[in-house]
Order: C-alpha cells, then structure tokens, then sequence
C-alpha cells in the first residue's frame, strides 16, 4: 500500500462506487475539522498521518522518471526512515515489511544484499536489514515470527531530547536536542525536523552513534537496556569525545509501541514476555545484567543525569557483592567508582565510608602496598581534603608515602619521620614502623618530637621503644621530657629497654618531681631502679614543691 | 487430502457430464522486464461473471512518462480465494475483496487495463514473485492511476466521503459537529487498506486450486 501510493502519480479512492480525489481526501483530513480522529488514538494518528502524506504528494510527483542503471527508487526516504514510519502495519507475509519498502529507499538496500527473496526466514530478514542500517560492528539476535531484534554495540551518547512535539498534520515531529560539546557537557538546545515514525520521540530520549553506524539512533533508557525510538536519523551531530563509547543493549521491539507503565522493566522481563523460550538458565546472566545496570549508569552520566546514575551504580555494586562476595575485586572497584560518584556530588560521609572500608578491605585481600590498595587510598585522602578535613587528609598522605616509597626511604628519614611524629596518630606510626622498621634511624630529634607530642607522642615513643629499642638514641633532653610528661609505662620501657644508656640526672629527677600526672609512680619507678642514682637536691624538692597535683605524695615517697 | 475434499471433487465431476467446467490459468513465463496487464472487459450486465485477459508488457522497454494503465492498490481481505474471474477463457480464483473491486471497476462499454499484484503475479513462483518485488515501485509510477479500493459501501461510507470532499473545497475551520458522519469517518479509516503495509496472495499450493 505504501509503496503503491509513494509511487502514484494520481490517486483515486474508490469505495463501492462513490469515488473521491486522493488530493482532495488527503487536504480534508489535515484540516481542523477533522482533529478528532487524532485524538481518538495515537494507532490511527499515525496511519492516516502517513498516509495522507503520501497521497497528498502524487500530484506534485514529476511524470517523467528516468530509469537509472537497473535500480528503479522512488528515492523518498532512507530505508531506516521508511522502516520506522511503517513497520507497525499489517502485512500478509511479514517479509513485505522490508521488501515493500525498497522501491522508496533512497539508501540502496539492494546493493547491500537486502534483495527480495521470500525463501529466507524472517529472523535472517531482520538480521540483515538491522546489519544493513547500523552497519557491521554489531551483533543482533532474532527470531522467528517476532518482530524484534536485540542489537549488542558499542556507542557514544551525542546529545539528549529536550522537547519534542508532533508538528502540523503528517506525523513529523520537532525535536529539540541537547548535544554534547567536546569535553562531553551537554549544550543549549537546537531544534530538528524529524520524519513520522510509529513511536513518538519523548523529553528524555538519547541520541547516540553506534560504532561503524553512519546515522545516529534515538533510543530510550529502560533499567538496564535501550528501546531503539528511531533507529537512523537524519540528525547532524557533533562527534562526542574519543573515549566515552559505552556498550549498549539495545532493543527493537516492532510490536510494543509506547512503554508507558514499563520504565523500570528490567531486559530478562521484556526478553521472557516476548521470546518466552528464549531464556534459559543461563551462567553468565546475572554478570551479564550487573554489567548492563553499570553500562546504563555511564549512559545516565554523560547525559547528566547523575541521580538516576547512581540509583544504577548502587544496584549494581550491591549485584557484585551478592555475586562474588565482598572481597572480589569486581566487587571492590565498584566500590571505588561509586565513592567517586559520592564524592563528585558532595556526599562526604557516604563517601568517606565506601572508601574506608574499601581500603580496609584491599589491604587485607591485596596487601596494603598494592597498587590497588594505594589507589583507593589516594582517593579517601583527595575526599577528606576536598571536605576541608586537612588533618585526616594529611594522615593518609603520609600512609601512602610511607607505603610508596621504598628504597629511598632511608634518604629522607629524619625529616619525614620527624613530620609524622609531630603531627599524627598511632594509625600512621605504626604503618610506618611495621612497613619501613629496618629502614628508620631514631635519631635524638625524633624522641624529642615524639616526646614533645602530648596527644600521640607517648603512644609513639612506646612503639618506637618496643619494636625498635635497640636503634633508638635517647638523650638527655629526651629522659628529661620522659620523666616529667609520659606515664610510668613508659619510662619503664626505656629502662627495660635502655637502662644500661639511661643518665639518672638530677635534671630527670627534678623533671619526675613536676610531673603532674605521675610524679609519685615514675619517681619511685626511678627510686626502685635506680635508687644510688637519684640525689633529693634542692632543686628536686622545689621542684615537687610546684607540682600542685602530685607533689606532696612525691615529697613523702622521698622522704621515706 | 480432507474428506471435504473428496466431497467436493465428487460433486465436481457428477458437473464435468452436463457443462464443460473452466480448468484453472496456468502462467505462462515471464520475461525479465516485463510485467503481466490485465484487460478488464466490459459487460452491461453488472452481475455477469467478471471476463478478463491477461497480457505480457514490455514495462522496461517503455518510454520515461506514464502509461495508459491503472494500477489497483487494495486490502487482500479474508483468507478465502472463494470467487472465481475468467482469464482468457480459463478459470481463476480470488478474494471476495478483489472481485467486488472488479465488480465495480468494470466499465459498461469500455474495457480497462489494469494491474493488480493477485492476479497479474503467478503467486505460485517464487522467483517471479522476488523480481516482480523489485519493479513494483515502477509499475506503480508509470501508472497513469493508482486506485485504491477500500471496499463496499458499509456504516455511511458514502456520507463520510462526500462530508471529506466538501471539507476539501470549502476548507471550514469549525471542527464537525455532526456525530453519525463523525463515526462513519472514523470507521472508513479504520478499514483494513489503512492497515496494512503490502497485502498479497498467501502461497497456495497448486494441487488445491487445480479442478
């Protein structure tokens, strides 16, 4: 029927015998009067809008058609084109979808291989109408008796619709899209004119380039796959950037026309409802699905649409971990990626605590030097710094650089050592000490700083005397700010481990004399290790004397 | 074969003693190039059967314009072949949908060339059905004609067609009020020829339409 009438040259419709111009009929349906039947049903819209086109246009169709080398076409649209406008129609045999529609290409199917021939099946008709429009680095699955195809490519996004509206009378449709500029951000509007087609584009839709395709598709985003809309357009886009092809499942569904109640499908639901025996239990389905929920997510991405984007990336990771459990690595980079997404929109606290516990766990799965490990690391200290948070941020820099470097550790030592102790934790020093042990010299500035650290010092000198005893050199100045600071643990420790080296001065005993805290415990820690050594001079009692919360026991001990 | 079948091949040849039975057109082959055209012959009486004769033309050897034959566009309708033309001298069947249409194109005096894809294409060959695919666009440029038959008047088809055609040469910007011309438009749309993409001849197998 098409056919015939995009060939006319002079349309009369007959019925019974009453008998009217093609023209005439098609002039009156576009007409206000007849605006209801359109309101009737999007079905009939669509046919009498496609039809009126066609039978309106005869009289203004040249007589003369020259007769090209062997190949005769009515050159009215790209086959794509024609495709989309017609294949909801009934036809006796389905293959006169495709064929009936050659005569009207302007593209040429023919030369393509798309030649009549009723003796191959449908699935093979499809196959090769859907390689012919989208071009050859595709896979497609059909089947037979179902007109639909399940089109597995790789693609970028190149713009998204941002209005769209039927205009006048024949089924064209105006269509604003957003395209992507080079850097891959979405740009003001531009407005085309795009022919009838049995589904109607929609504010959301995306427009995208499949690899080797020569036209972009339109396609619309269910859960984890794409409804082909238009499968080629003559839209003239930009090229997105190189590196944002994404694969992409893609579903051309000939009979299902407008998935209204059906955004959230999911592909396994639509495939079982058409092709009911089609799905088995197949392996690699769930991965498969996990991989499709996070391909969507990146689709979402580049056209900007981050909350659904990350809707997406949850469910997925959730699917990893459920799969493969929490220490797969898959499992894990997932972890990673969607903590960037936290971090990209500023959600700190879901942010940190993905990446901690990520990095927990890559330290015990990989090692805590793996690249892996380092790298999440890295990424939980640009968040705690983009938070504002420059001490914790400060914290897992040193963890990394204790981890990173290696055989020049010994070079920078002193200085680095020294910046750890003054500021940081347990957290830090004890990396520092079980990864790099043999390679740190405790130098006398190193004790001075742990020991001048009232929050983590004493912590550290306990560490630094218990694991690298042998190595530290205690000075004077350090005994000094042991007695009069630290708790009795520690200057037991010392004298455990460095009693031989340890100088009882009376400037240790002053100082044990006016330590707050302890004074009583650590004087007679020094009393009972060292009685001979400690002298009650003037000093040491005036020193007690000032030492308002402990002095008056330590004043007794020495007397006794 | 059904016990219909044999039923009816029964009947028949109790028939072949009294009158001589027509034996079914056999196609001739097609030349590349060509199509088959169909000569409608006229007849006063518009129940007489439908006559007919179908002729070889050289549709690539003629010239750039169009040609003085008309080129049917119509709803197969109904999967019964159960109406029978005559085609020079030889018996053959089409759809209840095809032979109204002829009914009502067949002219009292005048005879009319015609193509249509049913009869003008040996359903039977598939081969000649794939080239005769591929000339379609042409055979239905060069027409001087396209007729499209919708089908018997039925549910005020007749009034919907005459309310199109004032709505075409007045051009009225009210919308229409009339409720019974209202639905018998939107009935007339929905008949089947605005349905379908290409209807043709399911294949039948020749040893069922040989009698």
């Amino acid at each position: 029927m098409l056919q015939e009438v995009a060939a006319a040259r002079s349309v009369l419709i007959k019925c019974g015998s009453t008998e009217i111009d093609g023209y005439a009929f098609s002039v009156a349906l576009n007409s206000t009067p007849f605006d209801y039947i359109y309101e009737t049903s999007l079905h009939i819209r669509s046919v009498i809008r496609s039809v009126t086109f066609l039978v309106r246009g005869a009289v203004f169709r040249r007589k003369k058609v020259p007769r090209s080398s062997g190949r005769f076409s009515l050159c009215i649209h790209p086959m794509g084109e024609l495709i989309e406008m017609y294949h909801s129609r009934k036809a006796t045999i389905r293959h006169d979808k495709v064929f009936a529609l050659l005569g009207m290409s302007s593209d040429d199917p023919i030369a393509a291989g798309l030649l009549p021939d009723y003796k191959i099946s449908w699935e093979i008709l499809m196959g090769r109408l859907v390689r012919f429009l989208l071009g050859g680095e595709i896979s497609v699955e059909t089947w037979p008796e179902t007109e639909m195809a399940v089109i597995k490519s790789k693609g970028s996004v190149l713009g998204q619709v941002s209005s769209a509206e039927h205009m006048g009378g024949d089924g064209r449709q105006q269509v604003g899209i957003a395209p992507r500029d080079a850097s891959g951000h979405l740009e003001s509007n531009r407005k085309w004119i795009l022919p009838p087609s049995a589904k109607s584009i929609q504010v959301g839709n995306l427009v995208c380039l499949l690899r080797g395709a020569a036209k972009p598709t339109i396609i619309r985003l269910y859960k984890d796959y794409y409804s082909v809309i238009m499968i080629t357009t003559p839209l003239e886009l930009e090229q997105p950037p190189t590196n944002s092809l994404r694969d992409l499942l893609l579903v051309w569904d000939w009979e299902k026309f407008q998935g209204k109640s059906q955004d959230r499908e999911e592909y396994e639901t639509l495939i079982k409802r058409r092709v009911p025996e089609n799905l088995g239990a197949d392996v690699g389905a769930h991965l498969d699905k996990i991989a499709r929920l996070w391909d969507a997510a990146l689709v979402l991405e580049d056209a900007e649409e981050y909350g659904k984007a990350e809707e997406r990336l949850r469910e997925a990771v959730q699917g990893y971990e459920t799969e493969f459990g929490k220490e797969d690595l898959r499992t894990l980079r997932s972890k990673d990626e969607l903590a960037l997404r936290y971090k990209k929109t500023k959600q700190w606290k879901e942010a940190e605590g993905l990446f901690e516990r990520v990095v927990q766990t890559r330290k015990e799965v990989q090692g805590a030097d793996h690249p892996d490990t380092l790298s999440s690391m890295a990424h939980l200290e640009s968040t705690y710094r983009d938070r504002g948070d420059f001490r914790e941020a400060k914290k897992v820099d040193m963890m990394i650089d204790i981890l990173v470097r290696k055989g020049d550790f010994v070079q920078i030592t002193e200085e680095g050592v020294l910046r750890i102790m003054r500021s940081f934790d347990m957290d830090v020093m004890e990396l520092l000490v079980e990864r790099r042990g043999n390679e740190v010299h405790i130098t006398e500035g190193m004790v001075r700083a742990a020991a001048g650290n009232l929050g983590s010092g004493e912590a550290v000198m306990k560490l630094l005397l218990d694991r690298k005893g042998s190595e530290v050199q205690i000075t004077k100045e350090a005994v000094v700010q042991i007695a009069k600071s630290f708790s009795p643990e520690t200057m037991e420790l010392l004298l455990n481990r460095k009693g031989s080296e340890v100088q009882i001065t009376e400037g240790v005993v002053r100082a044990a004399a006016g330590n707050e805290w302890s004074g009583k415990a650590v004087m007679k820690l020094l009393v009972d290790r060292k009685g001979n050594k400690v002298q009650i001079t003037e000093g040491v009692v005036t020193a007690a004397a000032g030492n308002s919360r402990s002095g008056e026991a330590v004043i007794k001990l020495l007397l006794n | 074969m059904s016990r219909w079948d044999h039923l009816f091949l029964r009947q028949h040849s109790r028939m072949t003693l009294t009158i001589p039975v027509k034996n079914p057109y056999c196609y001739a082959h097609l030349s590349p190039g060509d199509i088959r055209l169909l000569r409608l012959m006229p007849d006063k009486d518009e129940n007489a059967r439908v006559q007919c004769q179908l002729f070889d033309y050289p549709l690539h050897e003629s010239d750039d314009g169009t040609q003085l034959y008309e080129a049917l566009s119509y709803a197969w309708g109904g999967s019964e072949k159960d109406h029978r033309v005559s085609v020079d001298q030889y018996s053959l069947r089409v759809t209840a949908n095809l032979h109204a249409a002829l009914l009502h194109l067949r002219g009292r005096f005048l005879e009319r060339i015609i193509w249509i894809d049913a009869i003008c294409i040996n359903q039977d060959d598939k081969e000649e059905q794939g080239q005769q695919v591929q000339c379609m666009a042409e055979i239905y440029s060069r027409a001087s004609r396209v007729i499209i038959w919708l089908g018997e008047p039925a549910a005020g088809s007749d009034e919907a067609l005459e309310a199109i055609r004032v709505a075409a040469d007045k051009t009225p910007t009210e919308p229409l009020a009339n409720e019974p011309i209202k639905q018998s438009i939107l009935a007339l749309l929905q008949r089947p020829w605005f349905e379908r993409v290409w209807v043709r001849e399911q294949t039948l197998n020749g040893n069922e339409i040989c009698y």
